[in-house]
């Protein structure tokens, strides 16, 4: 007769007898701490330079002082933050914050977009020079290039009245010296943002626009349904770097060219908070008006941030 | 549906000649498959039948009509990228739509075709998702449906399976294979996987460092491979090569090296005597027609010893040593288990009719005409006369 047998399961390997591997405490605590250490020269350095500063101006901004250190400095509660908030000027400077980086907007991302997307059949040496060429204005400081322009805009002798064929004031006419703060600040930031571009079409895989082109799409349905929706983080990066600096990027030129005037027509909100610590010596309304713009900032970068990770579409 | 055909299709980058003067022809309703080793130009030329890549030379034509320098949108070819290519910023429902909107259809019937195509590719749950939420099989689906929703007059693929786990690769070549039979639509597919060419193809075409080595049914390439190449390429594991003296004579060929002394006789079986003119050879024959014999066996043709045995499951595999140790390899596959132990000395047998003959020089496959006094008038170009047994060279 036949006998049937079940096979058996494998056996278990007999257990091991090397106790299991394991690390010393010290190791351990060393290994934990790498990442600590690689960041600690970064943190110190940001330490030091911005979040001691900020915490100063916490201080600052709750005191009445002239910054002379022989006087004495009067603690005033909130005070300072409810003078800053109800002073007219502080109106004005947001208005003219937003004028410039309404005006900037075009130098940031509109030409920029286009210079790049247009340039992109650029190559070789060719590149590296028209690259050379976009970002210079970048290179020179921003005081050397007001002085130049203070002799392009003269309204005399001028280059820019007699090219344009007209006989503006161009520093002492409050809106023509918007639109030179704005027309000057956007020449210096263009090169910048255009390599931002630039580097975002780089990074944007040709594929899609191979296939675009094979699914039947013109170069312009390309443009705007493939290229633009995939550089949009791109573009919101520079929207935040607008909105967060264009106050900043201007400073240099507004104080050389027209120290905020004429009247406050440029006295942009980073002027103001100059004029409050350096021209006044007020610390306390300086401070005060600094940490609203902070908190300010802090609000619009979250928000622009937030949108950012939502349109990057990482597709791997 | 489209006919294509490449005409002295070329593309150089700088000194690397990409593809090197293809000429091809493929029918209404045809499945062509390129096939070749990575970097041989295949997906360069398939992208200059796109019209992705413009070709240095040659002339793409589509039905007739002179494509060359028409721009891809308005060549009405569809395309699968190894890569997928979808929109990573738009939904699975918007990537199928995107040719027919970009082409202006209204919204009604975009998202008709949308819907049919969904639902025939198993895609209408994940409408509503992005790409990156997909898995890679989805994602095929989701690169092939953007290709079917149109009608294109022909589909070309690069590579559509590659990044599939092979369980999936199996079921999707079918699915592939069944699409293509319903549709009768004129397919050119790229791929190095010979499996996929052997399975789907109507016509294999291969490539070697941009040229057109071989075209033929899976059948024709793979039973005559047109040179070494060929041979070496399909079948896994590939033909056996093996370099050989050969005498040719009056009534057949023998050949002769290191464990092996093999005779092709015209007819009848029996040895081929040793009168003829001499000349070296290539000899190829695949595993599976090596037959396992004793070592003192008569018709063991192939002598040496077993060197490793591979077992494959349902068969096994047997290198072999020829002649004294440090002689050519040979592997010899068959149902397992193959009857051979490592170490062992093992005889080898075959069917002359099996046995493959190619050129050393010229790696070009030479077909035995039996009989043959002068040169076939139907062969156009022929070896020059060896005596009055010629080895007529086979042309593609
Ligand atoms: N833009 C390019 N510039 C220079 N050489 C290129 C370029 N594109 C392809 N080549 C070269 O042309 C040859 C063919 O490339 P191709 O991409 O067509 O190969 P392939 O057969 O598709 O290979 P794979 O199977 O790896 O995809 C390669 O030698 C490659 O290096
Ligand atoms: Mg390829």
């Amino acid at each position: 007769m036949t006998l049937l047998v079940e096979v058996p399961p494998p056996a278990p390997a007999p257990a091991a007898e090397v106790p299991p591997a394991r690390r010393s405490a010290g190791r351990r605590l060393v290994g934990a701490a790498a990442p600590y250490l690689y960041l600690a020269p970064a943190l110190a350095l940001l330490v030091v330079w911005t979040y001691r500063p900020l915490l100063q101006a916490v201080q600052l901004s709750t005191l009445s002082w002239n910054l002379l250190p022989t006087s004495p400095a009067t603690p005033v509660g909130a005070a300072n933050f409810r003078e800053v908030l109800t002073a007219p000027e502080l109106g004005d400077a947001v208005g003219v914050t937003a004028l410039f980086i309404v005006g900037l907007l075009p130098f940031t991302i509109v030409l920029p977009v286009v210079i790049a997307l247009s340039a992109r059949r650029v190559r070789g040496r060719a590149r590296t020079l028209y690259q050379a060429l976009v970002f210079a204005p970048m290179l020179v400081a921003p005081v050397a290039s007001a002085a130049i322009w203070q002799w392009l805009l003269d309204p005399g002798s001028g280059a820019v009245n007699r090219v344009l064929g007209l006989q503006v004031n161009w520093l002492a006419d409050p809106t023509a010296a918007q639109v030179a703060i704005i027309v000057v600040t956007g020449w210096h930031v263009l090169g910048f943002a255009t390599l931002i571009v630039s580097a975002g079409l780089g990074g944007t895989d040709d594929e899609y626009a191979a296939a675009a082109s094979v699914d039947g799409a013109r170069p312009r349905q390309i443009t705007w349904r493939i290229t633009l929706p995939l550089l949009s983080p791109t573009l919101v990066f520079l929207t935040l770097m607008t909105i967060l600096l264009s106050a900043q990027w201007s400073f240099p030129l507004v104080d050389t060219l027209t120290q905020g005037g004429p009247g406050d027509a440029t006295t942009s909100i980073y002027y103001l908070l100059w004029e409050y610590g350096f021209r006044s010596f007020d610390a306390g309304h300086g401070a005060a008006a600094g940490l609203v713009f902070f908190v300010v900032f802090l609000a619009v970068a979250w928000v622009l941030v937030t949108l950012s990770d939502r349109l990057s579409f990482h597709d791997d | 549906m489209s006919r294509i055909r490449l005409s002295g299709l070329r593309k150089t980058y700088g000194d690397t000649v990409a593809v090197d003067g293809i000429d091809l022809d493929v029918a209404d309703g045809e499945f062509l498959v390129l096939l070749g080793p990575s970097g041989c130009g295949k997906s360069t030329l398939l992208r200059m039948v796109a019209g992705l890549i413009e070709p240095t030379d040659g002339r793409v034509l589509v039905d007739d009509a002179d494509v060359t320098a028409v721009p891809p949108r308005d060549r009405d070819l569809a395309m699968v990228f190894q890569s997928y290519a979808l929109y990573p910023h738009l939904t699975v429902a918007s990537n199928l739509g995107f040719p027919l909107r970009v082409r202006g259809e209204r919204r009604a019937v975009v998202r008709e075709k949308v819907a049919a195509v969904a639902a025939e590719l198993g895609l209408t749950e994940l409408l509503r998702r992005r790409p990156k939420e997909l898995s890679g099989g989805q994602r095929q689906r989701v690169a092939l449906g953007r290709a079917l929703v149109r009608e294109p007059g022909a589909f070309l693929m690069d590579e559509p399976l590659s990044n599939l786990d092979a369980k999936l690769r199996t079921s999707t070549r079918a699915g592939l294979s069944a699409l293509h039979r319903r549709l009768r639509a004129t397919v050119l597919y790229v791929t190095h996987d010979q499996v996929e060419a052997m399975t789907m193809a109507d016509r294999v075409a291969l490539l070697d460092g941009g040229r057109l080595v071989q075209v033929g049914t899976p059948a024709e390439v793979y039973d005559a491979p047109a040179t070494t190449f060929v041979a070496g390429f399909l079948g896994s594991p590939p033909m056996n090569l093996l370099d050989v003296d050969a005498v040719v004579g009056p009534h057949g060929v023998r050949a002769r090296a290191v464990g092996l002394d093999l005779s092709l006789p015209d007819a009848g079986p029996g040895p081929v005597p040793d009168a003829g003119s001499s000349r070296a050879l290539v000899l190829g024959v695949r595993p599976e027609h090596l037959v396992v014999r004793a070592p003192d066996a008569p018709d063991a043709v192939l002598r040496g010893r077993v060197s490793a045995v591979e077992n494959l499951g349902s068969e096994e595999l047997a290198r072999c040593v020829l002649g004294a140790d440090g002689g050519p390899e040979v592997t010899v596959r068959g149902p397992r288990p193959l009857g051979v132990v490592p170490g062992r000395e093992v005889g080898l047998a075959v069917d002359p009719a099996r046995v493959h003959l190619f050129d050393p020089d010229s790696g070009r496959r030479l077909e035995r005409r039996p009989g043959a006094v002068s040169p076939a008038p139907s062969s156009p170009a022929v070896e020059p006369a060896l005596d009055d047994r010629p080895l007529a060279r086979s042309l593609p």
